[in-house]
């Protein structure tokens, strides 16, 4: 067989380094990609298909923590906190988030002084935060319930009241994470031109109306982002319940991260730990998919 | 296409995010009675003597941070002894520890060789194959320094798992000063430790002094507190005063052991401390507990030892209480040392361990943190006053603690493979108790709960 010209040779030499090239700049990020994000992902659907026995042996059981899972009513109770905390926290915050941002917009002499005391919230760790928080909430020494007992409101359990339990985390997690998304709010409320509002005001639009026809419309993207990385990180929200609760009192606050953390390291049974990791991962892509729908970003 | 890129990559990080997080005999009479014991020192091991050159290098321990400076103590003391070796101490609270060995043992790490173990959960570790096993290194003798209990809590299978560097009991704390503010006396007999409360009789007084003190609530007096509040370790021993185990003696059984009516009796009484009785405050930590009785506002205190403390009021130790027509059942039980099966250096690992154990360490241990001990010659010693640390009060918190043990009123906690999940769930179910739940109720989820859990160990 005839060997190619030197000339083709580097014609395909010169193509094929084109194609090559982009591939090997994207090839670390991937690496690392695989490595800490994909490859825990595979791991965790591969361990929960195992149990562990005695002396760190481990068996094949197919779906049977899956299973065993369906059939546990800690795991429905566990479900059933992560969706209804999701489905109000993650509302109330970025409407809360907005209202701020709407506020901190106002072009007022020192606004930017309490954009800073509002934003101080984040700075502080959320195990710091729950503590503080939890000693607030404390039934008889708490700030909370000597400030209640000025109105004659009785005595709350708070944190302890099964009844209230998850709404005190909700609170923390609101009190926590709304200064943070308040800032993305503003960024994109400040990146409207305000040439569009101007124009707005010869038409005769202003306040409320300018509110609803022009900053919401024109911020759905910010929103988008806003909305889908809220839920995730209330999915995922663990250490509120992890410090000041465990879950308790009667399994109000036991979230699906947080039974997953328990069945790893309390109950010894990785296998389960792993089948609810997946769940979870199921419960946000459902999320994500539902958000996507309503905020699709554009271009 | 741009969006779909986008869209995938999310869904990646959402998943790694995801996964990343992903992550034998029950309950019995623990002390036997051993009166006729005499103080004896520890054989001397060759390593002791020096006869034997003693092994070197470097090795970690990992410790329990609520005994403070101790455990730095004991390493500094054996650096002494063996200057060939170097302790590297890193402590975590007992929570954290029990994670990070978990964490760290369940990798098959090889950072710590030394490491605590809660009695409890020698089982659990066994089972998770995290100790090597120490019968070869060890005579009869060397065996024969701890009580039986102390040391039949470290077999599994056969297989000595490890060795109690020390034992533990509670004495009740009454703050004498409240007792005649509140116009309340206690019998005499009482505090010369010639008579013990019952609960009944315990709780009469504190209920009097509540209502005298502060009735609403309001002034932040307390009649009665638990140290331990949320701790199997302390809340087990109102069941056992009753009879009662919490897991049976095949170590994996539940139901119809821990719901029976003996526990509902005593869980009732338990709620009943935070609700009827409103003598115990809900939602405080170990800590504020204990801050709250050295400040002065409450009667009884019933803590371990290591929380017996000076007091700027006139403060007295005695004896545990018990149900009336019940038996007297103390906690006892503590941590042991067990080395890492992967540590690199057993042969340091194991001549601290037995420095720590049945050498000089155990006394030091003992006399630092005012802990009873779990070696009978040790124990002999503080009876007969042999130590002038346990003369007075705090010191004499040791003395009682003996007295019970040596009397046979410990109970230790009930060991087994899922030991982690009941201390889990049952302190759960302490919390949902002390905030008001069905007791019953409460009692036959646990059980059903950890007998699920407990399939697994069949």
């Amino acid at each position: 067989m005839a060997s190619a010209s030197p000339e083709k040779r580097s014609v395909l030499r010169g193509r094929l380094s084109r194609k090559l090239t982009p591939y090997a700049f994207v090839l670390p990020a991937m690496i690392v990609l695989l490595a800490f994000k994909v490859g825990p992902v595979l791991v965790s659907m591969y361990g929960s298909l195992f149990k562990t026995g005695a002396k760190n042996t481990t068996f094949f059981v197919g779906l049977k923590n899956y299973i065993d899972l369906f059939s546990d009513e800690i795991f429905y109770i566990s479900l059933k906190n992560t969706v209804v905390f999701n489905l109000i926290t993650t509302p109330v915050e970025v409407v809360f988030a907005f209202i701020l941002a709407v506020v901190f917009n106002q072009k007022l002499k020192g606004i930017r002084i309490f954009r800073t005391i509002f934003y101080l919230p984040v700075c502080i760790s959320m195990v710091m935060a729950t503590t503080v928080w939890a000693l607030m909430m404390n039934p008889y020494q708490g700030l909370l319930n000597t400030f209640l007992g000025y109105f004659g409101i009785g005595l709350q359990g708070f944190l302890t009241d099964p009844g209230q339990a998850l709404a005190c985390i909700m609170l923390i997690a609101a009190w926590k994470t709304i200064p943070y998304w308040m800032m993305f709010m503003l960024a994109g409320m400040q990146s409207i031109p305000d040439n569009i509002y101007e124009a707005a005001v010869i038409d005769g639009s202003t306040g409320l109306h300018q509110i609803f026809h022009i900053t919401i419309p024109l911020m759905k993207n910010t929103f988008g982002f806003v909305i889908v990385s809220n839920s995730i990180t209330n999915l995922l929200l663990f250490a509120p319940m992890y410090v000041q609760t465990n879950g308790g009192p009667s399994n109000a606050t036991n979230v699906l991260m947080l039974e997953a953390y328990k069945s790893a390291y309390s109950y010894n049974n990785m296998g389960r730990s792993y089948a609810i990791v997946v769940i979870l991962i199921f419960v946000s892509i459902l999320f994500l998919w539902v958000q996507n729908k309503f905020f699709r970003i554009t271009d | 296409m741009k969006r779909k890129i986008a869209a995938i990559l999310c869904a990646v990080m959402l998943l790694g995010l995801l996964a990343a997080c992903g992550g034998s005999p029950a309950d019995k009479p623990a002390q036997e009675p051993n009166t006729e014991q005499t103080p004896e020192p520890a054989p001397a091991s060759p390593e002791q003597t020096g006869t034997e050159e003693k092994p070197s290098g470097s090795i970690v321990w990992l410790s329990n941070s609520a005994y403070g400076d101790v455990p730095q103590s004991l390493a500094d003391a054996y650096m002494d002894y063996n200057p060939n070796a170097e302790i590297v101490l890193e402590s975590y609270s007992r929570t954290e520890l029990m994670k990070v060995i978990d964490i760290k043992m369940g990798a098959g790490d090889d950072t710590y060789d030394v490491f605590f173990v809660d009695q409890p959960l020698i089982a659990s570790y066994y089972w998770k194959d995290y100790l090597q096993p120490l019968n070869e290194y060890f005579t009869q003798d060397d065996l024969d320094l701890f009580t039986s209990a102390d040391l039949n809590a470290g077999y599994v299978e056969g297989d000595l798992e490890a060795l109690p560097l020390t034992s533990s009991s509670q004495v009740l704390m009454v703050n004498l000063d409240l007792l005649r503010e509140a116009g309340l006396t206690l019998d005499e007999g009482y505090l010369t430790l010639e008579k013990r409360l019952t609960w009944e009789e315990l709780i009469d007084i504190a209920t009097q002094f509540q209502q005298k003190m502060d009735p609403n609530h309001t002034e932040g007096y307390w009649g009665f507190i638990l140290g331990q509040q949320s701790n199997a370790y302390q809340v087990l021993a109102l069941g056992n005063s009753l009879g009662e185990k919490a897991i049976a003696s095949d170590g994996v059984t539940v139901e119809g052991v821990l719901n029976t009516e003996g526990w509902v009796k005593a869980m009732s009484f338990y709620q009943d401390l935070y609700t009827d009785y409103g003598v115990s405050p809900v939602g405080s930590t170990d800590d504020e507990v204990k801050a709250l009785f050295y400040s002065g506002k409450v009667l009884f205190y019933l803590a371990n030892t290591i929380r017996a403390a000076g007091a700027d009021f006139d403060i007295a130790g005695i004896y545990h209480p018990y149900f009336q027509g019940g038996e007297v059942a103390v906690p006892t039980g503590s941590w042991y040392l067990g080395i890492n099966k992967n540590t690199d250096n057993q042969a340091l690992a194991l001549d601290f361990l037995t420095y720590c154990t049945v050498g000089d360490g155990a006394e030091l241990w003992m006399i630092n943190n005012n802990q009873v001990p779990a070696r009978k010659d040790l124990l002999a010693n503080i009876t007969e006053d042999k130590y002038e640390a346990f003369q007075a009060w705090p010191g004499s918190a040791t003395k009682i603690a003996a007295m019970e043990n040596l009397a046979g009123n410990g109970y230790m906690r009930p060991t087994s493979y899922g030991w982690s999940s009941f201390d889990s769930v049952i302190s759960s179910m302490f919390t949902d108790l002390r905030s008001g739940a069905d007791v019953k109720a409460a009692l036959d989820a646990a059980a059903a709960q950890l007998q699920a859990d407990f399939r697994q160990y069949r």
